[in-house]
């Protein structure tokens, strides 16, 4: 698994992960609550994932 | 059952020593036995029936050995269950406090982050003590959340929010190294889990690990150098809810996630390492520290909700 996943990573790397966009979810901070993040396949026509990141550090 | 004997050589703590002299004395003996019969043998009939005795005594001896390194393991996961208890019992209070913490009026307190630290510091040293004790080495457990690099060019970086107690003290300068930022991609355990290429990130032996990145590692080093962490086996299980067909399909599914099929929600990750290699059990470790991982959740949940709560309101220049 852990070698396997050191390879995906590499072959990963040049895939570029798109960030669409920094919502702010509630207003009362100027601070973002997540970030939304869509992974696309290689070539950016296939969205393959979705994933919100909710920002928890100060 | 409890016998008085039994209860004796607890107390004197001897019953782990009794059953490793029990052990020898079965190998000690299955030897010898082998030996005499190879050696002492006059004939060819008693060489034959010796080497055909000695082979079955091999083979159980392999049987035997097996036996007592499988169950072994298996013996220290069941000693590990209190700790595990403990460790899910403290989320348990975590996540109370935080719903208290969410009727601020109702209570009459309102959130304190000191204490909710203490809180998510017993349960990660209850889970560092159940590690230790499934590994038989020394284990640190550590939450690190994540934060975006706002003033800077972007991007997701990776803070420490608490650790377990027994590591915290030590562990203080690496968490706060000059206030450098860990970045995401520059951490090949937190980007692969965030990327989606897997559901946790496992490694018994981090130096010959090719490709392997940590914003620890300071610049310059390279393979065959003294290795600078002070871990070589690592866990990494992230804190998140993935939406399933559950959330679309069940009686209990809200309006709001049916679009969010196989999204998540990643609150943050929960780090397990140990200093010596191969310290874990991809079998059971991964699956224990996902057991506690899968606990935090809805704490991580309400602490989004109350960092909302508390933050201070938005000027915006006009008055209220």
């Amino acid at each position: 698994m852990s070698h396997q996943s050191a390879q995906a990573k590499k072959e990963e790397k040049e895939l570029e992960i798109s960030i669409e966009e920094v919502v702010v979810e509630q207003t009362r901070d100027s601070k973002p609550d997540y970030v939304r993040v869509k992974y696309t396949d290689r070539d950016r026509k296939k969205v393959v994932g979705h994933t919100r990141v909710f920002i928890l550090a100060d | 059952m409890r016998t008085l004997g039994g209860e004796f050589f607890k107390r004197l703590r001897l019953v782990k020593w009794f059953d490793w002299l029990n052990q020898t004395y079965v190998v000690v003996a299955i030897l010898g036995s082998v030996w005499a019969f190879v050696w002492g043998a006059e004939t060819d009939k008693e060489l034959l029936f010796g080497i055909a005795l000695s082979t079955y005594f091999v083979v159980l001896l392999i049987v035997f050995v097996a036996t007592v390194f499988m169950y072994g393991k298996k013996a220290r996961f069941s000693e590990a269950t209190k700790c595990l208890h403990e460790a899910t019992h403290s989320a348990r209070d975590a996540f109370r406090y935080m719903m208290w913490c969410l009727n601020p009026e109702e209570v009459g307190f309102t959130f304190e982050p000191r204490h909710f630290r203490a809180e998510i510091e017993r349960c990660l040293t209850a889970t560092a003590s159940a590690f230790s004790l499934t590994t038989g080495v020394s284990c640190r457990a550590s939450i690190k959340v994540l934060a975006w690099d706002q003033a800077g060019s972007g991007g997701l970086h990776v803070r420490t929010l608490a650790r377990d107690t027994q590591s915290a003290g030590r562990a203080r300068s690496e968490d706060r190294d000059g206030g450098r930022l860990h970045r995401i991609e520059e951490n090949t355990d937190f980007w692969l889990i965030h990327r989606r290429k897997c559901s946790w990130f496992f490694s018994g032996n981090l130096p010959a690990l090719q490709h392997y990145e940590n914003s620890s590692i300071p610049l310059g080093w390279k393979p065959g150098d003294h290795w600078p962490l002070p871990y070589k086996s690592t866990i990494v299980l992230p804190i998140r809810y993935v939406y399933t067909n559950d959330d679309r399909d069940s009686l209990c599914s809200r309006e709001a996630d049916q679009g969010k099929l196989d999204e998540q929600d990643l609150y943050g990750f929960l780090a397990i390492d140990a200093g010596p290699r191969k310290a874990f059990d991809v079998r059971y470790d991964v699956e224990m520290g996902n057991a506690i991982a899968d606990a935090l959740v809805p704490i991580f949940h309400a602490y989004r909700q109350i960092r909302e709560m508390t933050k201070p309101p938005v000027n915006t220049g006009v008055p209220q």
